[in-house]
């Protein structure tokens, strides 16, 4: 499908974003048991135990690591993917396939597999690399010094995509938030729509059409609680419809191929007022234009700016045919304001609109529109009798709130910014941890210097600051590599933003604000463990 | 108690546009509805609301492309014609379809059977 293929790249990257974050803290974790297990390590190497094979052994204990990681992955995946599919939007119909399956497994297991040995090879590797081990103090002090340095580089690492993904987040907020804060045109508050069917067999033209929706439209509006009902071909933002080919009077001919289009439907009488369209100038459509009078057209304001932009276009005549015989000019009688058409983020354009009295060779009023005083679902029993009473086989469709199609119409955005969201929290959350892992790890080493410093009278304040400037400096390098590389990634995802700019420093400013008090979170309990460290007991370990 | 209508056509609708256009060569829009309803012989009720994003999806698969022409009507129209790809895809789904249907037809015929 077209249409997806940049949204679905995007979050797969995400997704590969927020797995790199996981892998990340776990190879710190296996670098710091490696470092404990120094010990060990070397009585075995003594012993005869070929590098080889310890680093191999390593491997497979991280792949078995990262297997026992994918299993109750797996099976988050098959209650999240039903969950996810409850809310999924209809727009993205295609992806209601989707399951857990012997393929996603299958999947999920290679990942797991190349995971494991991508985060197992740190501590795998530096066992290859050591020439000789004797365990020394010395040994060990070197070892946890390049473990700190390696965990340091990750963690940086970490935080740069976390920036990344939290970037990506915040843009697509913002990106929904302008979308759906979108001025539509009309008010759905209080409106129930429904479809009916008007086959061609049964209602082939408005002498058949007209009298059953001038019927409906009456009984509706004598239910208690109804101030009105209306309908149209298609209703705004859910398809702009057909269009044809439009000649304007007084206006030059357009030469074949340059003839502008015009998006036209059939309405009943009432449905500006139902839909709370604003009139600009003239009138609505009314009863005195019926099949036997003169075809009135009433036009949306950017096509009246378009054609007429300092008169009135009032009484001027426009037609579809181009040598127009008298009976295919049409007057436009009306402007009414703006709607949108096809989607919430396109642009509008001009519009016509026909009484459903006047039109044969077009789209009758399929989609009915009723006001009601307060919950709209509440006569949804009545239109349904009405309707049925009216015709016994026509059958009723998409009964639902007219907000419940606003909200529709930006189903897919807001399902894709959800999912952001939800990575860019995990992310985050992810790399905060693993900046609480690291300087945990780097206060349990320096436990030896923290005690001298202490013991020689140092505050309690500049031990913790010691600790929380190392964190500043991480937090600091990694949120700005990952800053530099979302502004400069940033622009293939503009396409799927709303209004937005990918390289916004508003947002960008908020989110080192964030992700910087984020980090200080993360350090405060690792600082506050260096503050309160007993000098005698940290000499003696 | 009745199946939502728009899902039973949300598939074929595509291939119904898409046949009609093999048949009948290139259609305006409206054109092509029409002829919808009369080769299902009336029995078959077109979502009006669907038509016109199927034609939209069609046309971003590449399977049909559009172009200004001039109606029966006369009116200057915009027109979906079949593209090769297209005349590709629907020899595909019509076999897919003869498949299915001959599968189907076999086993009622054994359920139908006595012996």
């Amino acid at each position: 499908m077209a249409g997806l293929r940049r949204p679905v790249l995007v979050l797969m990257g995400a997704v590969a974003l927020v797995l790199a974050i996981a892998c990340i803290n776990a190879a710190n974790l296996l670098l710091v048991r490696a470092s404990v297990r120094h010990q060990e390590m070397a009585i075995r190497m003594a012993l005869g135990a070929g590098r080889l094979r310890l680093s191999r052994q390593l491997l497979t204990e991280s792949v078995v690591l990262a297997m026992m990681g994918a299993v109750p992955g797996a099976a988050l995946a098959w209650f999240g993917t039903g969950a996810l599919r409850a809310i999924m939007p209809d727009s993205l119909a295609q992806l209601h396939d989707v399951a857990v399956n012997v393929r996603v497994l299958g999947f999920a297991a290679l990942v797991a597999t190349v995971t494991g040995v991508l985060f197992g090879l740190a501590p795998a590797l530096q066992l290859v690399r050591r020439r000789t081990a004797s365990g020394s103090d010395a040994e060990r002090t070197s070892t946890s010094a390049r473990v700190t340095r390696t965990g340091r580089v990750l963690v940086t690492v970490e935080l740069a995509l976390a920036t990344m993904l939290l970037a990506g987040a915040v843009l697509f907020v913002q990106s929904l938030t302008r979308l759906t804060s979108v001025e539509t045109g009309f008010r759905p508050e209080s409106v129930l729509t429904f479809t009916i069917e008007l086959p061609r067999s049964r209602y082939p033209d408005p002498s058949r059409w007209s009298p059953v929706l001038d019927q409906l439209v009456t009984r509706l509006e004598q239910e208690p609680g109804v101030h009105g009902a209306g309908a149209i071909s298609w209703l705004p933002l859910t398809t702009a419809g057909g269009s044809n080919a439009l000649f304007v009077e007084g206006h030059p001919l357009p030469g074949p191929g340059e003839e502008a289009y015009v998006f036209y439907r059939l309405i009943t009488p009432g449905y500006f007022r139902v839909m709370g369209i604003p009139l600009v100038a003239g009138r609505f459509f009314d009863r005195r234009d019926s099949g036997d009078s003169n075809r009135v057209v009433v036009i949306n304001r950017t096509m009246a700016r378009r054609y007429w932009p300092n008169r009135s276009p009032l009484g001027r005549r426009v037609s579809f045919a181009r040598a127009p015989r008298p009976e295919d000019w049409m007057t436009v009688v009306g402007v009414v304001g703006d709607t949108k058409q096809g989607s919430l983020a396109d642009g509008v354009e001009i519009e016509m609109f026909a009484p459903a009295t006047q039109e044969a060779n077009w789209f009758p009023p399929s989609h009915v529109v009723v006001r009601t005083a307060g919950d709209p679902l509440s006569i949804a029993e009545a239109a349904r009798r009405h309707v049925r009473a009216l015709d016994a086989s026509m059958a009723i469709d998409k009964v639902q709130p007219l907000e419940a199609v606003v909200a529709a119409s930006a189903a897919a955005p807001r399902f894709r910014t959800l999912l952001v969201a939800l990575f860019g929290t995990i992310a985050v959350t992810l790399s905060a941890i693993g900046v609480y892992g690291l300087l945990s790890l780097s206060v349990s080493l320096r436990r030896r210097e923290i005690g001298i410093r202490a013991a020689l009278g140092a505050a309690p304040q500049s031990l913790s600051r010691l600790i929380l400037r190392e964190g500043i400096r991480l937090a600091g390098i990694g949120i700005v590599v990952g800053l530099a590389i979302a502004l400069l990634a940033a622009r293939p995802i503009e396409t799927l933003l709303y209004e937005t700019r990918a390289t916004d420093p508003w947002t960008y400013a908020a989110i080192v604000a964030l992700l910087f008090t984020i980090a200080l979170a993360a350090c405060y309990l690792p600082a506050r463990r260096a503050a309160k460290m007993d000098p005698v007991a940290a000499m003696r370990g | 108690m009745t199946p939502d209508r728009s899902d039973v056509l949300y598939g074929t609708l595509g291939l119904m546009v898409v046949k009609t256009l093999e048949a009948l060569g290139p259609l305006h829009g409206y054109r092509i509805a029409r002829r919808i309803e009369q080769i299902s012989g009336n029995s078959l009720v077109l979502n009006q609301g669907t038509l016109y994003p199927a034609l939209l999806k069609l046309e971003q698969m590449g399977w049909i492309s559009s172009r200004w022409g001039t109606s029966d009507s006369g009116r200057r129209v915009k027109i979906y014609a079949l593209t090769r790809a297209g005349r590709r895809q629907l020899q595909e789904e019509e076999a897919q379809w003869q498949r299915a249907a001959s599968i189907v037809e076999r086993f009622l015929k054994i359920s139908g059977n006595p012996t």
